[in-house]
């Protein structure tokens, strides 16, 4: 008698909270959902008017909004260390960047998250094979910068949703004090003399980078971008030979050596060659001759930012000039890489750490259909081709 | 004679392996910490080369780690307050007076056990995200859940602190010479509790700087989730915190068990 | 003994029952509401929602929890678990009996259970990176052997890999198997012992018709609750191998949303099915457990 007074009322009371909780929770999440599109409508007409019409506007709204909450952005990945310090230098705001190592998937997850809360990333930069979860979901608002004209229409979104402020290509780099002779193309990482050494940036279902290492490899193996099938089957041959590592580039385990063949894009390795060197070793960076895949990552405002007015700004930062010739001497080629050039900002000696002309005239990219397709390939076969294997 | 011999050496081989095992990862860990040796050239002849704290020093004084490490400590202060307020009113009236419900109370407490961190985390964020986003928003969110799951080792080292007391004959025995309800308590279970408590509450702080799952799923920035960011950007300084918590840890574990093995109580493994 | 200890002067049985009961009520009521909102309240919801997938009661969602991907992500926390369990406990089993025969010194006893009890508790990122600073591609055991012109990654350890986290695991199986069979080996009574050398029993006779049933019930338990431990570690594995195929990696992973459209319910079938085997493990260790008190007590 004594136990089921204890028992009855925590079961009853727990029924009971589920029972609100399912109303309550579908009450909530479709309020929420419209609140959110018409915020994204409210704000899709206003943004650049509320905040201002020149940088020097913005800045001065971003002032009074205090601060931006900035995602996923290395301090080596295409020099940010540099962009982020101009930033900050700039404008005075402190702009902290959460969790740098995360990959697209988890700032997409943050966003949904942090919903409602004053730590909420205030905009993102991601793969483009995010960019359409990302739109779907209503997690970024569009917004079009300042110098919109200047930037090539196959690194921005016609609507406004997203930019691509860089682009570099995908390239494998060798710590060379570990392994003797550095691997030059695709097929060449399939020799057993690199077994246990080749790693990927990521889960190819959750960042870029990895993602666009299928890609390449695709391509290398008689894939297209419109089947990436055979770059899912290469890396299944990589894992079932002992080739391919599961741990993730980060600096930390390339400085430890345990990354001894990253599989990374062009641009992330200028920023640690001194501290590899520091760290005892060398490293070389090729960019594979028998598949080359270039591409660009998305920045986009996020809907229902908590510091709109810093969010542009910083937009408008990373594509104008200090921000572009940032990413240049991180070696990313960024967007308004012509403008810079007819307005003479660019000197040889910035140029030494990007791919060579040639390389860059290859890269193409692939549309956004495509990149869905490919996307779902990725889906649905990396893990039981892979992941599982 | 002699094969006693040679079962002592295997014994004590065995046993000496086993400590390798166990010391060797600290020692690797400490080399690759303070060290400032590159890694490549870790090797047997530099062992006694470029010994230094200052990874330990840069990353201790390294903002987001100091803030990270306040939050953990808070959130562990309220999780053992929580607990105590909880559990231990419920352990005395148990001892003393309906010691029938101790097997049910043992059951109900060790519920958190079957519902661990990265289960709850999915549950958590269908329910509170959706319906009470502003709970979710405080770090100090996680205290009730820590609370949760410190409940099944707290409740035991309770119970067992009342028992090795003798909780009840103590209380007969004031309430028999007259003293009121609370002073019994206050004054004569609760100082005997000493121990008991000092034990869960080394525990619950255990618990809370090494949970990482559910803290770093709801992207909460505690010393856990936060050593291993800081590891990304400084990977000598991120192995030094980690060896550094370790130790602490290390030092707060062993108190408890000093504390409880004076007085006589044994150390529960959940579940068992 | 009366459930009723003391009647303090002029108080009626009923008064004192009265008292009692809102006393009792009083004290558990916080707690019961506790447990319910912070506990009860999400894995019911995640329980519902796991078998009403699409808004319709079944247990396709179940189902699919445990076909393709996630079949082999069960399969593989399971092997993964099961031996770590199996060496862990063989190992920890082995140490507390080591342990219990050797009188001197008399600091090892004492020592060897206050590092088990710290050890047993250890684990997560640091723990991680330790082993990656032991057997990891520069790790400082992995190089002592390429001295001696061993590569352990022709046998097949690398930290990443399964034998690399089983061997990352068993720094704290070991140690917990220690601390469940140090007071059960402590229950086993010299006179037990004696009386089989009395009756002509050789050891081997006396451990395999006494000593080991005795312990079994506990050797057993122990071994499953290693075997929940490892099923359900999370951080250590993480930061070895974030998109390997186990199931606290997939939950995580399915919490991120990576999925096909559709198919948003398969985390919460995942842990269903999850907190499923750990009460069914609870039944059993808790059974387990009686049994062993039996000896233990008498």
């Amino acid at each position: 008698m004594r136990k089921s007074l204890y028992v009855v009322p925590v079961v009853l009371a727990s029924a009971l909270l589920a029972a609100c909780s399912s109303s309550t929770s579908s009450d909530a999440t479709s309020a929420s959902a419209s609140a959110s599109t018409d915020t994204a409508s409210a704000s899709a007409s206003t943004s650049g008017a509320s905040c201002g019409t020149t940088v020097d506007e913005i800045a001065a709204a971003a002032k009074a909004e205090g601060n931006v909450n900035l995602i996923a952005l290395p301090d080596s990945w295409a020099n940010y260390a540099g962009i982020l310090k101009s930033f900050r230098d700039t404008y005075g705001l402190e702009a902290p960047v959460a969790t740098p190592d995360a990959s697209s998937a988890d700032e997409l997850t943050a966003i949904k998250t942090l919903m409602g809360q004053p730590s909420k990333p205030d905009a993102i930069d991601i793969g483009p094979s995010f960019i359409g979860q990302a739109m779907s979901e209503n997690l970024i608002q569009p917004y079009m910068t300042t110098n919109w004209a200047e930037i090539p229409d196959n690194l921005k979104d016609a609507a406004g949703n997203w930019v691509g402020a860089y682009y570099g290509i995908m390239s494998i780099a060798t710590n060379t004090k570990l392994v003797k002779t550095a691997p030059t193309t695709w097929a060449d990482l399939k020799k057993p003399a690199y077994k246990g050494m080749v790693t990927l940036n990521g889960d190819p279902r959750e960042a870029g980078a990895a993602f666009a290492a299928v890609v390449a490899a695709a391509l290398a193996n008689g894939g297209s971008y419109d089947d990436i099938k055979p770059g899912i089957q290469y890396f299944a041959d990589l894992k079932k030979s002992g080739n391919l590592q599961t741990m993730d580039v980060t600096e930390a385990a390339l400085l430890s050596g345990d990354v001894p063949i990253a599989l990374d894009w062009s641009y992330n390795f200028p920023a640690i060659q001194q501290k590899m060197k520091d760290a005892g070793f060398t490293v070389a960076v090729t960019i594979p001759t028998d598949g080359l895949y270039g591409s660009y990552y998305a920045q986009s405002v996020v809907s229902d930012p908590v510091h709109p007015c810093a969010a542009q700004l910083w937009l408008e930062h990373i594509t104008g000039n200090e921000g572009a010739l940032g990413y240049l001497a991180g070696g990313a080629i960024p967007a308004r890489y012509a403008a810079l050039e007819k307005a003479g900002l660019i000197t040889a000696d910035m140029k030494k750490n990007l791919p060579t002309a040639d390389q860059i005239s290859q890269i193409t990219f692939p549309t956004a259909d495509q990149i869905g397709m490919m996307k779902q390939q990725i889906t649905d076969n990396w893990g039981p081709m892979v992941a599982d294997a | 004679m002699k094969s006693s011999r040679a079962m002592s050496i295997l014994k004590w081989a065995f046993l000496v392996l086993i400590a390798m095992y166990f010391a060797v990862p600290m020692l690797a860990m400490a080399r690759f910490a303070f060290q400032n040796v590159p890694t490549v050239l870790l090797t047997s002849d530099t062992l006694l080369t470029g010994w230094s704290l200052g990874g330990l020093w840069s990353a201790l004084s390294n903002p987001k780690v100091v803030s990270a490490t306040w939050i953990s400590l808070w959130i562990a202060v309220f999780a053992i307050a929580m607990n105590f307020l909880l559990l231990v009113p419920l352990a005395i009236v148990t001892e003393v007076r309906s010691p029938r419900m101790r097997p049910v109370l043992t059951a109900l407490t060790l519920v958190p056990w079957v519902v661990p961190p990265v289960a709850l985390v999915v549950g958590v964020s269908a329910t509170f995200r959706a319906a009470a986003p502003w709970f979710l928003a405080n770090t100090l969110c996680l205290v009730p859940f820590y609370a949760l799951w410190a409940m099944p080792f707290t409740y035991r080292v309770l119970d067992n602190g009342l028992q090795a007391m003798g909780a009840r004959t103590l209380f007969e025995a004031a309430r028999g010479l007259g003293a009121p309800l609370w002073t019994v308590i206050l004054r004569v279970i609760m100082p005997n509790m000493r121990a008991a408590l000092v034990a869960a509450a080394m525990l619950t702080t255990a618990l809370v700087l090494g949970e990482y799952a559910f803290a770093s799923l709801l992207l909460k920035s505690t010393l856990p989730t936060q050593m291993l960011v800081y590891a990304g950007g400084d990977p000598r300084g991120g192995l030094a915190l980690a060896l550094f918590v370790l130790v602490v840890t290390a030092v707060c574990l062993g108190i408890v068990v000093r504390l409880m093995r004076k007085r006589g109580v044994s150390l529960p493994t959940t579940g068992f | 003994m009366s459930h009723f200890c003391c009647q303090p002067e002029g108080m009626s049985m009923r008064a004192l029952f009265q008292r009692d009961s809102r006393l009792g009520i009083a004290v558990a009521a916080p707690f019961a509401a506790f447990i319910a909102l912070f506990l009860v309240y999400p894995i019911t919801v995640v329980a519902w929602k796991a078998m009403t997938p699409g808004g319709n009661v079944g247990f396709d969602a179940l189902a699919r929890a445990m076909s393709g991907t996630y079949r082999q992500g069960f399969i593989n926390s399971t092997e993964l678990s099961l031996t770590s369990a199996i060496i862990g406990g063989l190992v920890g089993l082995l140490l507390a009996l080591v342990v219990s025969t050797l009188r001197r010194p008399r600091w090892l006893h004492p020592t060897l259970e206050s590092w088990s009890a710290v050890a047993s508790q250890l684990g997560g990122v640091p723990l991680a990176f330790a082993f990656i600073a032991t057997i990891g591609t520069q790790g400082l055991v992995t190089k002592a052997l390429a001295g001696l012109d061993l590569d352990l990654r022709d046998y097949g350890v690398t930290v990443t890999g399964f034998w690399g986290i089983v061997v990352v695991y068993l720094y704290f199986q070991i140690p917990l198997m220690f601390l469940v069979m140090t007071p059960a080996i402590a229950g086993l009574r010299k006179s037990w012992r004696e009386a089989a050398a009395i009756m002509g029993a050789s050891p081997a006779r006396y451990w395999l018709s006494v000593g080991g049933p005795i312990l079994a019930p506990s050797v057993l338990g122990g071994m499953i609750l290693l075997f929940i431990n490892s099923f359900i570690a999370y951080a250590t594995v993480f930061v070895l191998n974030q998109g390997g195929a186990l199931v606290p990696l997939q939950i995580r992973f399915l919490l991120q949303g990576n999925v096909i459209t559709g198919q948003e319910d398969l985390g919460n079938a995942i842990v269903l099915w999850v907190i499923t085997l750990l009460v069914a493990s609870l039944f059993v260790m808790t059974a387990l457990q009686r049994r062993a008190l039996r000896w233990m007590r008498s």
